[in-house]
């Protein structure tokens, strides 16, 4: 499942919003959907409020309209399109009904729609993942919102006894916005889980033969092996979910903090099966509540979508520089696209860096227009969209070019700054003056450059 | 920034409209139907750049006299990523279009330039104006500074501000200074032709200061 193209038209900020998310013209895969997309913009230009568009258009929630309501007058016309991969659908207001509601155009009836729709659903069996800039995972104190996630799962129960069976299944949206989080991440914990406690009780069976009371040393021996053998077995048999995860995923991200994740289990860990547990690249114990914000993030994000698996989603991650060090930036979304091979992932970002890992026809830029009243998408490219018609490609720029072309900062450093290099410039011109006329060994000339000096430093100039 | 001569005047209509309303001693209005007649017409003697910084703001093709017919601008899309600037800001509200006030200039700097006070020390279309006399540029730098050969600190204090009200040493002005020069002085050292359509003024300093002639 992937969207194509967003149309709002009226909608809030977005006058007349017309986002083509395909590959352009001269790509390998030109006309398919792309597999990430990073959406940069001034605060309030309506990143986050377009990824929650999209949690709703995807989900296909039919409590959209309850949701997104529009004061508008009637006959003032909204549209908000979305084209899935190969599904197009609108909702648009009813002038009746001043929010929206799915329209399903070109004389196809409802039921037609929507059997299209579960249909396409049930073969592609598709997933929506979403992670807000705070994750909320039921344990970390987070008050619990309007909507939970029992909320949810009790309305798409109702739902699916009505005619619209259409929507995704319970646990195929899988929403960290939501209050009550705790059965998601039991779900998501428990193949971990029960490989933990598996192996504590064959670990503890291990142990055990020592502390028997019958049994001579060499039939205790024999028992230890046997049982040490099984235990071998099974670990072939039954890899550690978290190895793969560790080793490929979280460790090279958690080095740069000096951490990694814990893999060995012991009877000390009973309270804490199903959890991930970290530890200093020393081997001590790191508690969950000496994690840092960022290391949180991290686990938070990586573990859903390791366990999860997803194959075919929408995947929604609202700044996902949150908290992080800039190392870690740099290769954070390498690692979000090779958790979830097939997927579609919508970024929204205001990190330069986070924007070096996407291509240039990946990046939505928002903008406001000059009065600051709406809302439009920002073309990178001349003329016709293909590959060759872009101005500006991320991944080879400096984070500082990216700053000043794509997030089009206009200032390289502070107002002490610019005055400083002036001063600097004028100094350094001077300089050269009294060097031409062979008076640069003079007191004022020697004066001059010891200035020059103390000012390069504080501005980081090359002599 | 260079030297501005705005006595080429092809807007016609434009003219005689304002002319008008001054003989007239009638206060401008705020809204015109000359806004692109005044507009190109001030591209044209800006040599299609922001009459500050010199940054390109429209296609040269925009500029030819062909597009002038009977006093009027005739080109249909008239596009350009500059705005009119009022120079001194005191004059707008009763001089709103009065040529001598008015440039073209990048969107941004106007935004930035805003209602400041100005000095017509700096003022790039004022008879006595001198940018070689008035400024020095360091090239290596890409940044513009008071000439070093005045010696009065009021004076170079004057156009200091008027460097500052005008953002001609903004960081993103400079940078694409900076990257302009370097592409054209690297073309010159591979005997490559070069286009001078912007920076006109740094570049000829920056010629200057390496001792090399255009």
């Amino acid at each position: 499942m992937k969207i194509k193209r967003i149309e709002l038209k009226g909608y809030n900020q977005f006058k007349d919003l017309d986002i083509d998310l395909t590959y352009p013209q001269g790509h390998e895969k030109a006309g398919k959907p792309l597999e990430k997309i990073c959406i940069i913009g001034q605060s309030g230009s309506g990143k986050t409020s377009l990824l929650r568009l999209l949690k709703w258009f995807v989900s296909l929630n039919r409590d959209i309209g309850n949701n997104i309501r529009l004061p508008l007058p009637p006959g003032n016309a909204v549209k908000m399109d979305v084209q899935l991969f190969d599904i197009h659908y609108r909702l648009s207001n009813i002038e009746e009904f001043p929010h929206l509601r799915f329209q399903w155009g070109n004389g196809m009836e409802e039921l037609d729609f929507f059997k299209l729709v579960g249909d396409y659903y049930k073969e592609m069996n598709p997933m929506l993942i979403n992670f807000p800039t705070e994750i909320i995972t039921g344990d970390n104190g987070q008050e619990t919102g309007g909507l939970d996630a029992l909320d949810e799962f009790e309305k798409i129960k109702a739902v699916q006894t009505s005619p619209y069976k259409y929507k995704l299944k319970p646990g195929r949206i899988i929403d960290f916005a939501v209050g009550d989080v705790k059965e998601t991440w039991e779900t998501i914990l428990k193949g971990i889980k029960e490989h933990q406690a598996q192996e504590l009780l064959m670990k503890k069976k291990i142990a055990d033969i020592e502390l028997q009371e019958y049994g001579t040393a060499e039939e205790k021996s024999k028992e230890k092996k046997k049982k040490t053998a099984e235990y071998k077995k099974w670990s072939v048999q039954n890899p550690d979910p978290l190895k793969a995860l560790a080793e490929q995923y979280l460790d090279p991200l958690l080095f740069n903090v000096g951490l990694k994740v814990r893999r060995e289990i012991d009877q000390g860990m009973i309270r804490s099966l199903g959890s991930i547990q970290l530890q200093t690249l020393g081997g001590q114990g790191v508690p969950r509540t000496f994690w840092s914000t960022g290391t949180r993030r991290l686990v938070e994000t990586t573990v859903p979508l390791y366990q999860l698996e997803p194959k075919n989603a929408v995947i929604l991650i609202d700044e996902p520089e949150h908290s992080l060090y800039p190392d870690i930036q740099k290769g954070i979304i390498e690692t979000y696209v090779r958790l979830a091979p097939g997927s579609q992932f919508f970024f929204a970002t205001h990190s330069p860096i986070i924007a070096a890992s996407f291509e240039p026809w990946e990046i939505i830029e928002l903008k406001f227009d000059r009065d600051h009243e709406y809302v439009y998408r920002d073309l990178h490219y001349e003329g016709k969209n293909h590959v060759d018609h872009y101005k500006y490609y991320p991944e080879y720029l400096r984070w500082d070019s990216i700053l000043e072309r794509i997030f089009e900062l206009e200032e390289e450093g502070g107002k002490k700054r610019l005055k400083a290099l002036e001063k600097l410039a004028e100094v350094e011109i001077r300089i050269k003056k009294l060097k031409e006329k062979g008076q640069l060994n003079t007191p004022a000339g020697k004066k001059l450059v010891e200035e020059f000096k103390v000012l390069s430093q504080k501005v980081d100039w090359e002599y | 920034m260079r030297k501005i001569d705005k006595t080429n005047i092809l807007s016609v209509k434009y003219k005689e409209w304002v002319d008008k309303l001054n003989h007239d001693e009638v206060e401008h209005p705020h809204r015109s139907a000359y806004y692109d007649d005044v507009v190109m017409n001030l591209l044209h003697c800006q040599k299609g750049v922001c009459a500050y910084t010199e940054m390109p703001l429209c296609n040269p093709g925009l500029l030819s006299k062909k597009n002038w017919k009977n006093g009027r601008y005739v080109h249909k899309s008239p596009e350009t990523i500059g705005e009119l600037d009022h120079f001194d800001p005191q004059l707008k509200k009763n001089k709103y279009w009065e040529w001598q006030n008015l440039f073209v200039v990048l969107e941004r700097i106007n935004r930035r330039k805003g209602a400041k006070e100005v000095d017509d020390i700096l003022k790039p279309d004022s008879l006595g104006y001198d940018p070689t006399a008035l400024l020095e540029y360091n090239e290596k730098r890409n940044i513009f500074i008071p000439h070093t050969g005045i010696e009065d600190e009021a004076v170079r204090a004057r156009i200091q501000y008027m460097i500052d009200v005008l953002h001609i040493n903004f960081d993103f002005v400079k940078g694409a200074r900076g990257r302009f020069l370097k592409k054209v002085f690297k073309s010159r050292d591979m005997d490559q032709p070069v286009d001078i359509d912007c920076f006109f003024t740094a570049y000829q300093m920056a010629l200057s200061a390496k001792g090399k002639k255009e």
